[in-house]
This record gives C-alpha cells, structure tokens and sequence, in this order.
C-alpha cells in the first residue's frame, strides 16, 4: 500500500488503517460514531489526499472539457467551481468530480482516489490541444468541515472566509504559501477543501489539529457523514452502468451543450431509480442487499451502513422505476441480515439528520 | 487486550461464563475493538434451543454484520435488553453490563467445553491473528 504524506501523523493518533485505492488510509482514530458527531458539532479534519488532482491546460480548454463534462465549462461563472460527470457512450458516470476554472484556459479538476488512472487516461484520449497533468507530486487535499471550521481556518491562519459561498473559491496564505480553498465537501456541514503544497502539508495538518475544536475523522466517518446527507459515491451509487438520471441528480447535466453521452440521457428510458432508506431499526440496509417490496425483489441497497445522528440504518438503493416510493415500506436483505425500511426522499432524510443535530 | 480469567473463549471471539448449569455468553474485548463501534445486536428468542457453535445472534457494528455462536449448546433463559437498547455498553464492558445472551446448558457441557479455550489459550491466540 502508498503512503500518503500524513501517513506519521495518523500513526502517532493511533489511526486503525485500512486499504483504499492502494493508498493506508485512516479508517477511524478514536471512532467511527465519535468522529462523526464531532464533526456535526464542531470541526474534523481528514486526509483525503489520495484524491485524484488534475490540471487541464490549453487555449481551447473550456470547449474541449466542455465536450467531456456534463457541465457547460465556459459557463461557469469566475470564482465558482461545479461538481459535475464524464459519461461514456451509454451515457454510464465514468466518474464524478468537481471542476475550478483557475484562469482562461487552466482548470483544475478533482476526481476519485479509484479512479485516478482511468481518469487520467479517459480525458487523455480525447483532449485535442489541451494537455492534462496530474497535480498529486505537488499538491495534497485535506477536507476541515464542521460548523466551526471556518472560525478554526480563519483563527488558525488569520485568513478571511467569508467572502467564500457555497462552491466557490479562492487563494489564501497559508503556511507561506498561496493556496486554493474552496467552500465545499462531502459531509453536508459547512465546510473547506484545502489544496496544499505537499512540503508544508504535515505542518498544515498540525497547525489545523492544534485548534481544540478540531479532531481527526476516518474515511469511516466521511462515510457515514456523506450517505446521512444522500450523496452518492462512486463505485457504490454510481458507477459506469448508471446514469446521473438514474442516480436522480439530473440538475448537474446541463442539457444546453453538447457532451459525450447527451443522446444516451435524452433517449434511453431509466432502467432503476435511486430511492432513499430510513431503517425502521438499529439495523442497517448494507451494499449489495437485495430489495423486497411487497415480497418481490425490487431492487439493491448501493450503499448503506448506520446513522449516528439518527440512531438507525440509512441507505441509499436503486429500485424499479415503476415503484410508486411515497409512504411505502421496503424490505433489505435475505434470511437474518434482513431489515425493514421507510421509503423516503433525500430532502426527508437531510431533514431529518439536520434535526437531530438540533437536539 | 482485557481476557478473563474465569471464562472459556470460542474462535470466533466468544466467551462463556459457566455457574452451575447457567451459562453467560458474550463477545471478548478483542472482538469488540475489531469491531468499533457496534450499532446493533439481535439475538434468538428466550426458550429457543442452540447448538454448540452454531448462530445464537447478530452483532452489527458501522462497517458490518458478524454472526455470534453459542460456545455451548443450550436453551436461551434470557437476553440483555439494555445492550440491545445501547449497544455502546458491548464496546465499554464486554465482559460485565456487555453480556448478551444467557443460557441453560444442555447437560452440564462437561464435553463440549472441552471445545473451547482457557484464558490463557486465548489470550496467546489472539497475539497470532
């Protein structure tokens, strides 16, 4: 397994490491439950810098990753990033990742740890002029989130966040160096993705962690945070046979330019649905379980695991789409695995979660 | 690791607390830090009957579901309802307000004990793992 750049730091917090995309990773430190809450209530730093970081560079950048991305690249307004798909033919997520225009013709993007190479390749083959170089000798991410993470950044490194909106960006000095933070991630919190110059990334990570607000968070963790808030990860809830359609977040495919895998969106008829579980129980809906509605198998469990803040299984499954989902149950799993579940939308499940933290 | 002295240990991490024809079962410490953080335990309903390590509950934690296995065969007398309402209490006292199932051994368990392990055999077999 690869080390990341952190790999000491997690050691020295006793991190329990698990293997993810051939990087050790930290799967938890004190606790998966534990480090989810804290970052509900406070502010988690993680490392997620096995990520994929790539630049994209040419006079005809916008255009051309304009025709690979289910985003209208040239639209994107100055200071704002997008999360945005590359779809293959049958218009299937090859993979899911967010795009900053840095300058006319330089984008950043950043995409999946599992990914990386088939990425890399993918846009590769279908640049024309531009050229993609991949960032990840330089430049580490780490994801601060939490309600506090912004008075813990601007504490830490007397910078000023507030200008910074959702999904959008900017440079601060941090550690001597200028750096790319964006207000954006993966736990439904407010929150910051730093991109940081990998020399200064352990003294970053210190600097970040010496703030009492702040604790370390696994991928454990960012598991649970991101499903309690219905977001989906690639490789469980999407994949290259699912469309974004399909996984119900249509709204990031801009239908007003040309891309690879429009026609497929705009012409095939959905093959499953994405619907949202609320466990009646303490136990969970997991991967790869099967559904049953009415006693007929109606679908999987993509991806599913227990909620901390609401003290139940959640999960995240695709059905058949002529399941009609209000005010019906569903059934997860066979024989002694098997759990009862709610029906429910992901606004329901967001709200839900947003109100146990209130309490 | 915590192991008790008093207890016998299962391969798959059990133990058993025998006292005259009472048999308490539960999950090691060793289990319970594997684990992490359990979410959920369901066990076999009281007057059921159990085989020797065959499946007396389930233990759910964050990441999974495990099976546990009775390391006597036996009738459940009762189960814990506080771990099954605060499964936190398996990860704190494994060994004490952590019990989960408590049973009626079947015929003393004279034999089948000979199946499971002293403490200090399972103490020096969980250094291999």
């Amino acid at each position: 397994m690869e080390k990341t750049v952190f790999f000491e730091n997690h050691r020295r917090l006793e991190a329990r490491f698990v293997d993810f995309a051939g990087y050790a990773m930290p799967l938890q430190y004190e606790g998966i439950k534990s480090e989810h809450l804290w970052c509900r209530k406070s502010c988690a730093i993680f490392d997620t810098s096995h990520m994929a970081i790539f630049t994209v560079r040419g006079e005809k950048a916008a255009e051309e990753l304009g025709g690979i991305l289910t985003a209208n690249v040239k639209n994107i307004r100055k200071g704002r990033c997008r999360y945005s798909f590359m779809l293959n033919e049958k218009g299937g997520v090859v993979d899911d990742l967010i795009i900053y225009p840095l300058k006319p013709g330089e984008y950043m993007i950043v995409a999946n740890a599992s990914t990386k190479e088939k990425d890399m390749s993918w846009i590769s083959a279908r640049l024309k002029s531009s050229a993609i170089t991949d960032e990840g000798r330089n430049l580490v991410k780490i994801d601060v989130q939490g309600p506090s993470s912004e008075d813990v950044l601007e504490s830490v490194f007397h910078i000023k966040l507030k200008p910074l909106v959702f999904y959008s960006f900017g440079f601060f000095m941090i550690a001597g160096e200028e750096t790319l933070v964006s207000y954006s991630g993966y736990t439904g919190e407010k929150g910051y993705e730093l991109y940081i110059d990998k020399k200064v990334a352990q003294d970053v990570w210190e600097k970040i962690l010496s703030d009492k607000r702040v604790k370390p968070a696994g991928l454990g963790a960012r598991d649970t945070l991101r499903l309690e808030m219905g977001m989906p990860l690639y490789g469980q809830d999407l994949d290259e046979n699912t469309t974004p359609l399909e996984a119900g977040l249509g709204k990031f495919v801009d239908f007003s330019h040309s891309f690879t895998g429009k026609n497929a969106l705009e012409t095939s008829a959905l093959s499953k649905k994405m619907a949202f579980l609320l466990s009646l129980s303490r136990k969970s809906p997991r991967h790869g379980y099967e559904l049953f509605h009415e006693g007929a198998p109606s679908g999987y469990v993509s991806s599913g695991s227990f909620s901390p803040s609401l003290q139940r299984g959640v999960g995240m499954a695709y059905i058949n789409p002529g399941i009609e989902t209000e005010g019906q149950k569903i059934s997860a799993g066979s024989g002694n695995l098997s759990c009862e579940c709610s029906l429910i939308t992901k606004k329901e499940l967001v709200t839900l979660v947003n109100t146990a933290k209130k309490l | 690791m915590e192991v008790k002295k008093d207890l016998l240990y299962t391969k798959e991490h059990e133990w058993i607390k025998v006292k005259g024809s009472t048999g308490t079962i539960g999950i090691t410490a060793y289990a319970a830090e594997t684990l992490g953080d359990i979410t959920f335990v369901e066990f076999l309903e009281t007057g059921e009957k159990v085989e020797q390590f065959k499946r007396i509950g389930t233990v759910e934690s964050v990441k999974a579901a495990s099976d546990i296995y009775s390391p006597l065969s036996g009738k459940v007398t009762a189960v814990n309802a506080r771990a099954a309402e605060s499964p936190e209490i398996i990860n704190e006292s494994p060994f004490e307000e952590g019990w989960l199932v408590e049973i009626e051994v079947e015929g003393g368990g004279e034999d089948e004990k000979k199946n499971l392990m002293k403490a200090e055999d399972y103490e020096s077999y969980i250094k291999t793992l």
